[in-house]
């Protein structure tokens, strides 16, 4: 049971109802970050526009992109978007050992310089707030400006995410392992 | 000079440039974090929207909204954003010992009432990534669910802006004083 209550649909203005259908049409399960967001319904349509952008028309490829976020939703401790991705980080092709090793919180000695490089990221960023010069430069030589950008963004929408999950302590489905 | 060059007007397509006219018609100074985001435009155009709802919809007050930001503007050390809302705290009338006690970071017992609650709400969710149960009580006896959500919300943009700002180095204007 999540802090404070679902928003409801029945609740909404039609309007707002809108916003509410679009939100859940691409995102399965509901009981999610957006049934806390969609208190504020104008905002949340804001939150998900950014995330369809990621999804749907980002720099960054899906398994890169999975790599980010999983790396973010552990180091928040954030279950419910762990476990989301979880499932999309296996269908976009990341190798379980990547997964389970950040789960583990586990070294990243296994992991190849790219998956590496996008677990890093994240990782310090959410601890420091900047990358050390080293981590940076490998930024910059395997990353394209929009690229280096967007997974930065992309952190800060995880962050955004991830405490929402875990301000309103937002349960995982039953069932589901996280960590 | 920021870590990458700023994203410039000139080289965008004719749709990326009308973003762009959109999103610094709202933002004084040119620089700041946006010359970087627009690395990615289309990307950036979301960020700005939550911004301006922040801006110009949200249900916290402008005080509220103020020290949220000035707080994690401090904890990032995002310098350009400082100044950007300090400027602002001022003119919507929070009393200059309160910025001068975000900026020294002060410890809580140098605060008092929503203020105080606000810093602590801020510093525990950034650093601890959740909030205990006590403290998410006393939010929750100060603010509706809607204004919990756009706080966590709220924070979480400038989490993004303040680390795009912190990690690229965005320099703050000539001369100002930060902290």
């Amino acid at each position: 049971m999540s802090r404070i209550p679902s928003a409801k649909r029945e609740e909404l203005s039609p309007e707002h109802q809108q916003i509410w259908d679009h939100i859940h049409a691409a995102r399965s399960g509901g009981g999610g970050p957006y049934s806390m967001l969609m208190h504020v319904p104008a905002l949340a349509g804001y939150v998900a526009a950014t995330e369809d952008y990621f999804r749907l028309n980002s720099a960054l490829s899906d398994a890169d992109r999975e790599i980010v976020i999983l790396a973010a939703a552990r180091e928040l401790g954030a279950h419910y978007p762990w476990m989301r991705h979880e499932a999309r980080a296996r269908q976009s092709g990341v190798r379980s050992e990547v997964i389970e090793t950040l789960r583990a919180k586990g070294s990243l000695a296994g992991f190849t310089a790219r998956e590496n490089l996008l677990a890093e990221i994240p990782l310090s960023l959410l601890r420091d707030h900047r990358l050390p010069d080293d981590l940076f430069s490998r930024a910059e030589r395997e990353l394209s400006r929009r690229q280096l950008v967007e997974v930065i963004a992309l952190v800060g929408h995880y962050s955004t995410i991830g405490f929402v999950a875990n301000a309103f302590e937002l349960p995982a489905p039953e069932g589901s392992k996280t960590f | 000079m920021s870590k990458l060059p700023n994203a410039t007007r000139d080289g965008l397509s004719a749709e990326q440039q009308k973003i762009w006219d959109h999103v610094f018609a709202g933002r004084t100074g040119g620089g700041g974090p946006y010359s970087m985001l627009m690395h990615s435009p289309a990307m950036a155009q979301h960020f700005a929207a939550t911004e301006d709802y922040f801006r110009n919809h949200s249900l916290l007050a402008d005080a509220d909204r103020e020290i949220i930001i000035l707080t994690a503007a401090r904890e990032v050390e995002a310098h350009y954003a400082w100044t950007r809302h300090e400027i602002r705290a001022h003119k919507i009338g929070i009393q200059p010992e309160t910025i001068e006690a975000l900026r020294a970071r002060a410890a809580l017992d140098k605060f008092t009432g929503r203020e105080k609650l606000l810093v602590e709400f801020t510093r525990t969710l950034m650093h601890e990534h959740e909030l205990s149960a006590d403290l998410f009580a006393r939010m929750e006896r100060e603010f509706s669910p809607a204004k919990l959500v756009e706080a966590v919300g709220l924070l979480g943009h400038y989490i993004t802006i303040g680390t795009v700002i912190r990690m690229f180095d965005v320099k703050p204007p000539e001369g100002s004083k930060t902290f």
